[in-house]
C-alpha cells in the first residue's frame, strides 16, 4: 500500500519536472523524489525485513537525494548565466503530451499478463511512466543538465519498477547503476561546465556539429 | 648394344647432314631468284672457317654468354635423340615425348635470349625479347597441333605417335590436312624464316634469331649456327614423321636402315623446297602482325582437333 | 623392424606437434628478450629451424599414411575442441611448410640484420614464427573452429608483417586492402563451413566428410569455398591484395606469405571438394578451369607490363595459383566423369607443381630481396650487370628463374609436364566432345602462360644481373651475406633435385594418391618411379634428359675442340655501331617486354601519356619530354571502385539519420520503446 502511495506522488512529481521553468527548482524536485523513493525503500525493508533493501534504501538517499543534487547545484552555480530550462515545445504541450504517456501506460499494464512477487499491480504503470516521462525530459530540453536530471529520473523508475515486480535488482546490479548513475551526472556536469566556457551556453544546439 | 650403336648413329647423321640442308634451301632459293647462289655445302666451310678462328668476346659479358653455346647445342642435341629420323622407335624415347622436345628447344631459347641481352647490346636485348615473344605466341599452337597428332595414338610419346600412324595408312580427313597447314606455319616460325622472321640478313628490322647471336665469333659462333641447323632438321623430321611417317625402318637390320634413310633424304629435301617456295613468295611480315598469323595456326589446329573428335 | 616402426610411430605423433610448441616457445623468447634484441632473434630463428625441420620430417613421415590425432585440447572453448591431425594429405603440405620455413628462417638470420636497430625488431620475429605456426594449424586443423581460429591467426599476424614497414609509402594501403580482402573471404568460408555443418551435423572433417548433402547445397558450397579460398589464393577477380602486400612487406615474409600462405589456400580448397563434399556435376570442374586459366593469363600479362621486381614476382604468383587451379579444375571433372585414374593424375600435378611453386618462388622472393638490400631499389629499370657483383646469388636465381619457367631438367618442369598429360588426357578421353575441346583450350591456356612464364624469367634474370648496371646504387652492390647464399643455395638445391629425381618418395605419393582418389594402385595410372615417371599418355625420365643435356653440352666442347683446334678469347667492346655503350643505350625491362603489351593490349589497355616541354616562344623545339606508360589496374577500376561508389552512395543515404542533435537521438529511443509497448498490447 505505501508503495503504490509513494508511486503516485513520484509521477506525480515527474509530471511536475516537465512543468517547472527553472532548472534549480527541477533539481530540488529531483531531490525530493528521490527521498520518497528512498522512504518507500525503507519501509518495503521494514516490511519484508531484508537487510538489502535497507542498504538500498540508504543508497538512495544519499546518492540520489543528497550526492547528486548537490553535485548538480554546484555545477549551476559555476554556470550563473540563464537559469532558465529551454525547452522545444512549451510547458503546456509538453504536460499534455507527459499525461498522455501515463494513461497510455495504464492502458498497456492493463493488457499485460505479468508475474508480480509484490501483487501490487499498480505501482507497474507509474514506475513505467517515469522511465518514459524521464526520456520525454531528455527529449525536448535543450539544456544538458537537464538530460542528466532526465536519466535520475529514469534510474528512479527503473528502480520502482524493481522494487515493486521484484523486491529490488539482485545487490551488485543495484551499486553498478548507482555508480553509473554517479559518474554519468557527474560527466553531464563537467560537460555542461565546459560547454559554458566554450561556447557562453549550455545549450545542446551548439553540439550539432558533432556528426560523421 | 647394336641398337645404342644404331641409335647414336640415327643422331649423328642429324648432326652431321643439318648444315647440308640449310645449304641446300639457300641453293633452291637462289636459284627461283634467277641467281647461281653459293654452293650446297658452303655451311660445311663456313663452319670449319668459325670453328678455327679466334673469338672477340664483349667485355661486360659474363659466364652466361661464354655457356650458352654448348648449353644450346646440348640442348638441341638431347631433342635430336628423341626424335625417330630414320628408326621407328628412339632408343632414348624413355626419356621424353613431344613436351620435353618443346621445352628443350624452349631451354635452348632461355639461354640465347640471355646471352642476348648479356652483352648490353641493344640489338641483343632486341631480339632476345622479340624471340621471346614469337615463340610465347607460338606454343599454344604448337601444343593443340601436337595434341591433335598425338590423339590417335593417345599418347604423346613420339616413337607410339609414328608406329601408330604408320600402321594406320593414309588419313583422308580434312582435319590432318588442317593440322598439316598449321604445323607448316609453326614450323617456319620456329625456324625463323619469311614470313616471320629473315635468317639471311643481319638488320635491326629482320633479327629475331639472329639478334642475341649478333656478338658471337669465333666457336662459340659456329655451334650456335650449327644449332640452328639440327634445330631446323628436326623441325623437319618432326613434320614428316607426323604428317608423312612411312619408310621409317621398323628395326635396325641394314637394308631396312638404307631405306629409311634415302626416304628420310627425300622427305626433308622435299620440306626443305615446300620451305623455300614460301620464302620466295611472301615478304617478311611486320613484327605485330605475326599474332595474327600464329593466331590463324592456332585456329586451324583446333578446327582440326575439333574434327577429329566429332568423327 | 618393430622397433623401427615404433620409432616411426612415436615420431609421428611427437614431430608435429613439437615443431608448433618450438615455434610457440622461439616466438615467446623473442619478446621476452626484447631487452636484448640480439639473443631473442637468435634463440627465435633456432627455433624456427628446428620447427621447420622438424615439421619437413614430420611431413615425410606422414605421408606414409593414415590419420593421426596430435592434439586434443577438449575446453578450451565452451562449445568445441582444438583438434590437429595429420592425414597423409595435410602432412604433403606440412613437408612444404617446413621445408621453406627452414629456409626463409635460414634467410631471415641475415637479412634481418638491416632491422637490427628498430625498436619492434622482436615483434618482426615472433611474428614470423608465429606465421609459421599458424600455417602449420591450419593443415592441421581437424574440425572447423581450429581451421578458422589457425586462418584468423595467419590473417591478422600476416596482416601485421605486412605493415611492419609502415613508414614507407603505399604500405598502409596494402595492409588495408589486404586485410579487408582476407576478412571478406573468411566471411565466405565461415558460411560455407556452417552449412556443411549443418547437413553434416558435427563440426569435425571426418565426420563431415561420410555425409550427403542435397545437390544445391553442394554447389552452393561449393561456390563459397572457391570464392573464400580464391581470395586468399589470389584468384581474378579477387587478387587486388596480392601485388600490394606481397611486395610491402620484408623479402622473407614475402617469401613465406608466396611459397607458403597460398598453399594454405589451395589445401583448404581440396579439403572441401575433395574430402568434405561428395563428387560433383561437372560444371565445378569447368568453372575452375575457367577461373584459373583466366587467373594464370591476367598474372603473366600484369607481371610482364611491371618493372618493381617483388610486383612482379607477385603477379607471378597469381599466374601460377590459376595453373595450380587449372589442374584442380581437371582433378574435379575427371571425378565428375569417374576416371579415376587420371583425376589420380591430376591431382599428383598439382600437389608437386604447388611445391615446386614454394620452393622456386621463395627463392626467387629471397633474391629480390638480397638484390634489394645491396642495390637499395627492386627497379629492374635501375639494375643490371649484378651477376659479377653478386655471383653466387645470381647463381641461384638462375635455378630459381630456370624453375619458373619451366625448363628441363628443373622442377618446374616435370610439375608442368605433369600438368600438361592431366590435360592431354582430357583432351584425349574425355567423356563428352565439349569436355575434349575444354581440355584441348585448356592446354593452349597452359602453353600461352607457360611460354609468356618464360618470357618472364628471361626479363627478370636478365635486367636484374646481366648487362650494364644502370644506376649507381647496382654499380656498388655488394654479394648478399652467407647465411642468405646458404639459404638460397639450398632452395636451389631442392629445386634441381625435386627435377631430376621428382619422386622420391615414390611409395608412400603412390599410397597418399590412391587413399585420395580412392583407386587402387593396378589401375593407376601413373607409374611413378624416384627418377622417372609414367603414365598412359606419356612418360619423361627428366635425371635421363638431364644427363643427355650435360652429354651434348660435352659433346659440344670436344667437337669444338676437335675441329678448330686450341683458339684464343679476346675481349673487346659491344659493337654499338661504333658508339662506346653507355648504361642508358642498353635496354630496359619495359622495353623488353613491350611487345606484349602492344599484342595484348586490347586485354591489359595500357595508357601512354608523352609530354612536351615546349618554350611558348619556341613551339617546334620541346625542352624535354616526359614519358609514361602504365598499366592501369582493370579489376579495381572495372570492378571494385564502383561497387565500393555504390555502397558510398548508399551509406550517405543513411547518414540523415545522425543530424547531430542529441535530441533526436533520445526521440528514436522514445518512440521505439513506445512503438514495442503498442506491438506488445497489439498481439
Amino acid at each position: 500500500m505505501i508503495l503504490t502511495a509513494t508511486s503516485v506522488i513520484l509521477v506525480i512529481s515527474a509530471l511536475l519536472l516537465v512543468w517547472v521553468k527553472s532548472i534549480m527548482s527541477s533539481i530540488k524536485i529531483l531531490a525530493l523524489q528521490s527521498l520518497f523513493l528512498g522512504i518507500a525503500c525503507l519501509a518495503l525493508g521494514a516490511q519484508t525485513g531484508s537487510a538489502e533493501l535497507y542498504v538500498m534504501a540508504v543508497l538512495t538517499i544519499l546518492v540520489k537525494a543528497i550526492l547528486i543534487p548537490f553535485i548538480l547545484a554546484a555545477t549551476m552555480r559555476k554556470i550563473n548565466i540563464r537559469r532558465e530550462a529551454e525547452k522545444y515545445i512549451g510547458r503546456g504541450v509538453s504536460l499534455l503530451l507527459a499525461s498522455g504517456l501515463v494513461v497510455f501506460n495504464y492502458v498497456v499494464t492493463e493488457r499485460l499478463d505479468l508475474i508480480l512477487l509484490v501483487a501490487e499491480i499498480q505501482t507497474l504503470p507509474h514506475a513505467v511512466s517515469m522511465l518514459l516521462i524521464g526520456l520525454f525530459v531528455m527529449v525536448t530540453h535543450k539544456k544538458a543538465i537537464m538530460q542528466g536530471i532526465g536519466l535520475i529520473v529514469i534510474e528512479n523508475g527503473l528502480f520502482l519498477l524493481a522494487l515493486s515486480t521484484a523486491l529490488g535488482m539482485p545487490f551488485f546490479v543495484e551499486i553498478g547503476i548507482f555508480l553509473d548513475v554517479l559518474v554519468s551526472v557527474i560527466l553531464i556536469s563537467i560537460l555542461s561546465y565546459r560547454m559554458d566556457q566554450t561556447f557562453r551556453s549550455i545549450s545542446t544546439d551548439w553540439l550539432r556539429k558533432l556528426k560523421g | 648394344m647394336r641398337d645404342m650403336l644404331f641409335e647414336l648413329l640415327q643422331i649423328a647423321v642429324i648432326v652431321l647432314i643439318a648444315p647440308l640442308v640449310t645449304g641446300f634451301i639457300k641453293k633452291i632459293k637462289a636459284l627461283l631468284q634467277g641467281r647461281q647462289g653459293p654452293r650446297i655445302l658452303q655451311p660445311y666451310y663456313d663452319l670449319y672457317k668459325y670453328m678455327r678462328k679466334d673469338a672477340v668476346v664483349s667485355k661486360e659479358s659474363s659466364w652466361i654468354f661464354t655457356a650458352t653455346p654448348h648449353v644450346v647445342f646440348g640442348a638441341t642435341l638431347a631433342a635430336a635423340a628423341l626424335v625417330p629420323v630414320f628408326l621407328r622407335g628412339s632408343l632414348f624415347s624413355f626419356t621424353g615425348d613431344l613436351v620435353l622436345m618443346v621445352y628443350l628447344f624452349a631451354l635452348a631459347r632461355f639461354f640465347i635470349a640471355m646471352a642476348g641481352v648479356d652483352t648490353g647490346s641493344s640489338f641483343g636485348a632486341q631480339g632476345a625479347s622479340r624471340e621471346m615473344f614469337v615463340s610465347s605466341l607460338a606454343e599454344p599452337a604448337l601444343f593443340v597441333t601436337m595434341l591433335a597428332a598425338a590423339l590417335p595414338a593417345g599418347t604423346t610419346n613420339l616413337s607410339s605417335i609414328v608406329t601408330h600412324a604408320v600402321e594406320r595408312g593414309w588419313p583422308t580427313s580434312p582435319a590432318f590436312y588442317m593440322m598439316v597447314v598449321a604445323f607448316a606455319i609453326l614450323v617456319i616460325a620456329e625456324t625463323g624464316r619469311i614470313p616471320v622472321d629473315n635468317p639471311d640478313t643481319h638488320l635491326e628490322l629482320t633479327m629475331i634469331h639472329e639478334g642475341p647471336i649478333l656478338e658471337y665469333s669465333g666457336k662459340s659462333l659456329a655451334l650456335l649456327q650449327w644449332s640452328a641447323s639440327i634445330k631446323q632438321v628436326l623441325l623437319f623430321s618432326l613434320l614428316a614423321d607426323l604428317c608423312f611417317p612411312w619408310g621409317l625402318a621398323a628395326s635396325a637390320d641394314g637394308p631396312a636402315l638404307l631405306a629409311g634413310l634415302a626416304v628420310f633424304v627425300v622427305k626433308v629435301a622435299a620440306i626443305g623446297v615446300a620451305v623455300a617456295f614460301v620464302e620466295m613468295s611472301t615478304a617478311k611480315m611486320r613484327l605485330f602482325k605475326v599474332p595474327r598469323l600464329l593466331g590463324a595456326a592456332l585456329v586451324l589446329s583446333l578446327f582440326a582437333l575439333t574434327a577429329e573428335y566429332l568423327m | 623392424m618393430d622397433e623401427s616402426w615404433r620409432v616411426l610411430e612415436h615420431l609421428r605423433l611427437w614431430l608435429p606437434g613439437g615443431a608448433l610448441a618450438l615455434l610457440a616457445a622461439g616466438a615467446c623468447a623473442a619478446l621476452l628478450f626484447s631487452g636484448n634484441p640480439s639473443i631473442g632473434r637468435r634463440i627465435a630463428h633456432v627455433c624456427s629451424a628446428l620447427a621447420g625441420a622438424a615439421q619437413a620430417a614430420a611431413g615425410i613421415v606422414g605421408l606414409s599414411g593414415g590419420t593421426l590425432t596430435v592434439a586434443h585440447v577438449r575446453g578450451v572453448l565452451p562449445f568445441t575442441d582444438i583438434l590437429l591431425q595429420v592425414t597423409d594429405f595435410s602432412a604433403f603440405f606440412l613437408l612444404v611448410i617446413g621445408a621453406v620455413g627452414l629456409a626463409a628462417t635460414i634467410y631471415a638470420a641475415g637479412y634481418v640484420k638491416a632491422y637490427e636497430g628498430r625498436r619492434s625488431a622482436p615483434l618482426l620475429h615472433a611474428g614470423m614464427l608465429l606465421f609459421i605456426a599458424a600455417m602449420a594449424a591450419v593443415v592441421m586443423a581437424g574440425n572447423v573452429f581450429t581451421f578458422l581460429l589457425a586462418w584468423e591467426v595467419m590473417s591478422v599476424v600476416s596482416f601485421f608483417l605486412v605493415m611492419y614497414e609502415h613508414e614507407r609509402p603505399g604500405t598502409k594501403r596494402a595492409g588495408f586492402v589486404y586485410v579487408v580482402m582476407t576478412h571478406i573471404g573468411t566471411v565466405f568460408l565461415t558460411i560455407a563451413f556452417f552449412i556443411l555443418q549443418h547437413y553434416s551435423g558435427s563440426f569435425e572433417f571426418a565426420r563431415m566428410g561420410q555425409a550427403s548433402l542435397p545437390a544445391s547445397a553442394q554447389s552452393l558450397v561449393f561456390v563459397l569455398a572457391l570464392i573464400g579460398f580464391g581470395t586468399k589464393a589470389g584468384l581474378v577477380p579477387l587478387h587486388i591484395w596480392l601485388p600490394r602486400a606481397h611486395p610491402a612487406a620484408p623479402s622473407h615474409i614475402s617469401a613465406l606469405m608466396s611459397g607458403v600462405m597460398l598453399k594454405t589456400a589451395v589445401y583448404g580448397f581440396l579439403l572441401i571438394t575433395l574430402h568434405l563434399l561428395q563428387p560433383g556435376p561437372v560444371w565445378w570442374g569447368i568453372a575452375v578451369l575457367a577461373v584459373g586459366a583466366n587467373t594464370a593469363l591476367f598474372g603473366v600479362l600484369h607481371a610482364l607490363g611491371e618493372v618493381d621486381k617483388k610486383r612482379m614476382l607477385a603477379y607471378s604468383s597469381i599466374e601460377n595459383m590459376g595453373i595450380l587451379f587449372m589442374g584442380i579444375g581437371a582433378v574435379l571433372v575427371f571425378q565428375a566423369t569417374g576416371q579415376k585414374a587420371a583425376a589420380s593424375l591430376a591431382l599428383a600435378a598439382v600437389l608437386f607443381h604447388a611445391m615446386n611453386h614454394a620452393l622456386f618462388k621463395s627463392l626467387l622472393f629471397m633474391g629480390a630481396g638480397a638484390v634489394l638490400k645491396a642495390a637499395h631499389t627492386a627497379n629492374m629499370n635501375l639494375l643490371g650487370g649484378l651477376i659479377r657483383r653478386m655471383p653466387w646469388t645470381a647463381l641461384f636465381m638462375l635455378a630459381g628463374s630456370l624453375a619458373m619457367a619451366a625448363m628441363p631438367p628443373l622442377n618446374g618442369f616435370v610439375g608442368e609436364w605433369l600438368l600438361f598429360q592431366s590435360l592431354f588426357a582430357l583432351g584425349f578421353d574425355g567423356p563428352a566432345t565439349v569436355l575434349r575441346l575444354a581440355g584441348a583450350l585448356a592446354v593452349a591456356a597452359l602453353a600461352l602462360v607457360g611460354a609468356l612464364a618464360a618470357f618472364l624469367s628471361v626479363r627478370l634474370f636478365a635486367m636484374t644481373f646481366l648487362a650494364v648496371p644502370r644506376s649507381d646504387e647496382a654499380r656498388e652492390a655488394r654479394e648478399a651475406s652467407l647465411s642468405m647464399r646458404i639459404a638460397m643455395g639450398l632452395l636451389a638445391a631442392c629445386c634441381v633435385a625435386a627435377g631430376v629425381l621428382p619422386f622420391v618418395f615414390a611409395g608412400s605419393v603412390q599410397r597418399a594418391l590412391e587413399r585420395i582418389t580412392g583407386i587402387s594402385g593396378a589401375s593407376s595410372i601413373l607409374e611413378i618411379s624416384p627418377a622417372a615417371v609414367g603414365g598412359g599418355t606419356g612418360e619423361i625420365a627428366p635425371a635421363a634428359a638431364g644427363l643427355l643435356i650435360l652429354c651434348g653440352l660435352a659433346a659440344a666442347w670436344a667437337l669444338a675442340r676437335a675441329i678448330g683446334g686450341n683458339t684464343r678469347t679476346v675481349r673487346g667492346e659491344t659493337w654499338n655501331c661504333g658508339e662506346p655503350l653507355e648504361p642508358r643505350m642498353t635496354y630496359t625491362a619495359s622495353g623488353f617486354s613491350k611487345p606484349i603489351r602492344v599484342a595484348f593490349q586490347r586485354l591489359l589497355m595500357p595508357s601512354r601519356v608523352l609530354y612536351a616541354d615546349r618554350d611558348p616562344r619556341a613551339p617546334y623545339f620541346a625542352k624535354g619530354f616526359t614519358y609514361t606508360s602504365q598499366l592501369p589496374p582493370l579489376v579495381e577500376n572495372l570492378l571494385y571502385k564502383p561497387a565500393m561508389n555504390l555502397l558510398v552512395a548508399g551509406a550517405r543515404l543513411f547518414r540523415g539519420i545522425q543530424n547531430g542533435v542529441v535530441q533526436s537521438y533520445l526521440l528514436y529511443l522514445l518512440a521505439t520503446l513506445v512503438l514495442i509497448l503498442v506491438w506488445r498490447i497489439w498481439r
